[in-house]
């Protein structure tokens, strides 16, 4: 890394977020994170990036980050504004082509655990649940995970418990337990590189290195092996208007602070 | 029925179940219906009988207030009915759902009422730090809401006429602390 780094860690994450939604789809967001990324995708290469809000808000001009999903924000200069159970329902009959997930565990499959570390019924902890991540994991085409802290811990064989559908068991089983067939985790985004999922194996497969990372450093960070393709690439670093744009949607840096 | 969650332990664990859909031969999840005892929520209008109207997203409104067996609603303005029969479809609940209607302007604070005044950030940054305590949570409950007399005392209390004027602005995005971008 540069010497003054010019980004944060979340400012490389948001901008490869970003990156990944194309114009002219639509991408399910939830609260922080997810918002900066859809609204930097909107206002640099996808201004027809249609984001929907999962309590109803359906492709607003955001003018300024909304403090939860029911924020009047999230429909603000809309083409809708319905209701949770309107926008889940256009989740599940297809319409929604992204949806972005964080976890405390993901497993090869891109299997994600948010609901307890340890047994369900003595748990070591006990963590939010799944909230509208189950929709998203279930229903959206390609859900991209954003995880800040890959590591052994959350890189896992096996997890605890399976709280949002990626590839489940492998390959076909989405479709054999009754998701959509086609749909499924798409990317992957940490905070040592991207990755995409092995088209047969529908195994965690590395694509790119953020800058200054090595391909051991990846590995060492998991308990199950990571596919590694002959050409790996390298994230772009952050440019400068993508960063004066972030720090535009987030002035007081709520979430590109951290 | 619903189509998520399934080969998840989120399923497992739930009362949901699994049926094979008769019509496409594939999986798909059963969820019992909930039936709340009471709902309660504010709305922007709403006359004698019941009829309210909302203004902005309805998020989970429209099912609860059809899934509960007693619902309360307090409103911002209690409005004529002829107000209603001018504009009779944009009544989300109908009167025959509502056992009873409560006039409390400002009634959302602290959160937010769309169109009408911003969440009070301030104010909900302060019950979170002190609320972090069993004590603090004790202490707010007791400055707040038994403390008080009425509801008109606890808007004074929190800055009265002028938060409120304040939340407008914010609301309406002509306040620095939510500036258009």
């Amino acid at each position: 890394m540069n010497a003054t780094p010019r980004y944060n860690l979340t400012e490389l994450l948001a901008c490869a977020a970003a990156g990944l939604l194309e114009d002219g789809r639509s991408v399910f967001v939830g609260t922080g994170f997810p918002i900066v990324a859809g609204m930097l995708a909107q206002r640099t290469h996808a201004p027809g990036l249609l984001i929907i809000f999962e309590a109803g808000g359906i492709g607003p001009r955001v003018p300024v980050l909304p403090i939860s999903v029911g924020d009047s924000r999230t429909y603000y200069k809309a083409s809708a504004a319905s209701s949770m159970h309107d926008v889940m329902s256009a989740a599940q009959a297809g319409y929604v082509d992204y949806g972005f997930l964080g976890g405390a565990a993901m497993d090869r499959f891109g299997n994600i655990n948010t609901t307890v570390i340890g047994d369900w019924k003595h748990p070591k902890a006990r963590l939010p649940g799944s909230g509208g991540a189950s929709d998203v994991g279930s229903n959206c085409w390609q859900t991209i995970v954003v995880m800040r802290k890959q590591s052994k811990q959350t890189f896992v064989n096996k997890l605890d418990f399976l709280t949002t559908p990626g590839y489940l068991s492998g390959p076909g089983a989405r479709e054999r337990a009754g998701l959509p067939a086609g749909s499924g985790p798409y990317r992957v985004i940490t905070q040592l590189g991207i990755y995409g999922f092995d088209d047969e194996s529908k195994c965690l497969t590395l694509l790119s290195l953020h800058p200054g990372v090595t391909v051991e450093q990846v590995q060492e960070a998991s308990e199950f092996e990571i596919l590694i393709p002959a050409e790996v690439g390298t994230t772009p670093e952050p440019q400068e208007e993508q960063l004066r744009i972030l720090r535009q949607i987030d002035p007081q840096g709520l979430v590109i602070g951290k | 029925p619903v189509r998520t969650m399934l080969g998840t332990d989120t399923l497992k664990y739930s009362s949901g179940k699994v049926v094979e859909d008769p019509w496409s031969g594939k999986p798909i999840a059963l969820l019992p219906a909930c039936y709340p005892d009471v709902a309660l929520f504010h709305v922007h209008r709403c006359d004698m009988y019941g009829n309210a109207q909302l203004d902005g997203i309805l998020i989970e409104d429209f099912e609860l207030a059809r899934a509960a067996r007693r619902l309360i609603l307090t409103t911002e303005k209690i409005i004529d009915h002829a107000e209603v029969e001018n504009q009779p479809w944009r009544t989300s609940i109908p009167f025959y759902l509502v056992d009873a209607v409560i006039e409390v302007p400002f009634g959302a604070h602290p959160t937010e009422m769309p169109t009408q005044y911003y969440f009070d950030e301030e104010h909900i940054a302060h019950w979170l730090e002190v609320s972090k305590t069993p004590e603090g949570t004790v202490n707010y409950f007791e400055e707040y809401v038994f403390g008080v007399p009425d509801y008109t005392a606890y808007l004074e209390k929190i800055g009265g006429q002028k938060k409120w004027d304040h939340l407008k602005q914010v609301m309406d995005l002509k306040d620095d602390s939510g500036g258009e971008a």
